[in-house]
């Protein structure tokens, strides 16, 4: 009871002998809180105007409020009656120590390969990164599911992440039958190409003969056109060679298997009725 | 003569690349008949053949006159065109293709 009195009795001391300043330094850090998050969404909806991603947006974003934090922090210290220079140096040391361990440890600390906005390919999922979090990563997928996936499972995965070349190959798979044209076959298939405003002139569209043990003459066009648009790009020229082939009498071929019979093995054809 | 000037004689006389495509097609505007274009000539064209044509021939079919007449939001000789304005073959037939076509 009585260290209890006087607990109070040294607190009533602290308060008249302090009380002011820490009232004073509670308000400032109340209101520097609210100012910063006040600025905070005042940057959002300035840097979405902006032309500048949102990851980096946020990137800068945090860096202020940090920055904000600590002249905030200062200024209260100053208000309880604490010399601004250690505070000054402690919130320095602070900082660079944080710098330091980002700088040591980074390279040691499992990222994941790809950002926010990036198109990849998980496992059988592709889609639209979404969001990332220390869990998980949410991938919209372009029929519209949303799926979250652990992290630990994309950082022991194959990932493909579309973004890091902006151009890609497209190849345009078409059969013919041996007896057809093949020199105009594969000029038609070449000029289709590389009319297309959308196929990159370099490295030049070009057309391959990939093989003649299938039943049919197998080509192969292949070019380059921006990752984004190589699959809208790849079923148009597939259309356009389908129409151009169709009026150049070029008859294309399915998958077909040719069965030889000698006179011991000819089945026996049923004639009757 | 080394393989770029072989190179560019050939992107010059076979298989142009092309630059984009429009939809040219006439209206009447204050009882006169105009040519517009879509995306109009301040935007940037359709890079797409395909999408072009599939477009032309929606906006044809959902303004189609009622020959001889021409009436207000009509929109005939519908067809697409390169950034020269030249008619292009409709790559379907290989020939070039005016939708609501009525000579004026």
């Amino acid at each position: 009871m009585e260290g209890l009195a006087a607990s109070i009795e040294q607190m009533e001391k602290t308060m008249t002998t302090y009380g002011r300043e820490i009232v004073i330094a509670f308000a400032v850090i109340v209101v520097g809180l609210i100012l910063i998050k006040w600025i905070n969404i005042g940057l959002k909806k300035a840097f979405s105007k902006l032309p500048i991603s949102s990851a980096r947006g946020a990137t800068i974003r945090n860096v202020l409020c940090v920055l904000m934090l600590a002249v905030l922090v200062t200024f209260a210290a100053i208000e309880l009656g604490i010399a601004a220079g250690p505070v000054m140096r402690f919130l320095s040391i602070l900082t660079l120590t944080a710098i330091g361990m980002i700088v040591v440890f980074r390279p040691l600390i499992p990222t994941l390969p790809f950002k926010v906005g990036t198109t990849i390919k998980a496992g059988d999922l592709l889609g639209k990164v979404e969001a990332t979090t220390v869990l998980n990563t949410r991938l919209r997928t372009f029929d519209g599911k949303t799926v979250f996936i652990p992290n630990r499972i994309i950082l022991n995965d194959v990932i493909i992440n579309y973004h890091f070349t902006p151009t890609r190959r497209f190849e345009l798979k078409i059969n013919i039958l041996y007896d057809q044209d093949l020199m105009k076959a594969k000029q038609i298939l070449e000029t289709i190409m590389v009319e297309d405003p959308r196929v990159h002139p370099t490295p030049r569209p070009i057309v391959y003969l990939m093989s003649l043990n299938k039943g049919f003459v197998e080509l192969s066009g292949r070019g380059w056109a921006d990752n984004l648009k190589r699959f809208v790009v790849t079923r148009e020229l597939l259309e356009k060679t389908k129409f151009r082939f169709d009026q150049e009498g070029i008859a294309m071929a399915l998958p077909q298997m040719q069965v030889h019979y000698t006179s011991k093995n000819m089945p026996q054809l049923n004639t009757e009725g | 003569m080394n393989t770029k000037q072989a190179y560019k004689i050939i992107d010059a006389g076979w298989a142009k690349k092309r630059a984009g495509y429009r939809i040219q097609f006439q209206r009447k505007v204050d009882g006169e008949i105009v040519t517009d274009y879509f995306p109009d000539l301040d935007e940037g064209p359709w890079l797409s053949e395909v999408a072009i044509w599939r477009m032309a021939w929606r906006l044809a079919e959902s303004r189609q006159s009622d020959p001889p007449d021409v009436n207000h939001g009509d929109l005939i000789n519908v067809t697409v065109v390169d950034l020269e304005g030249s008619p292009i073959k409709y790559y379907a037939i290989n020939q070039l293709e005016v939708f609501n076509q009525m000579s004026l």
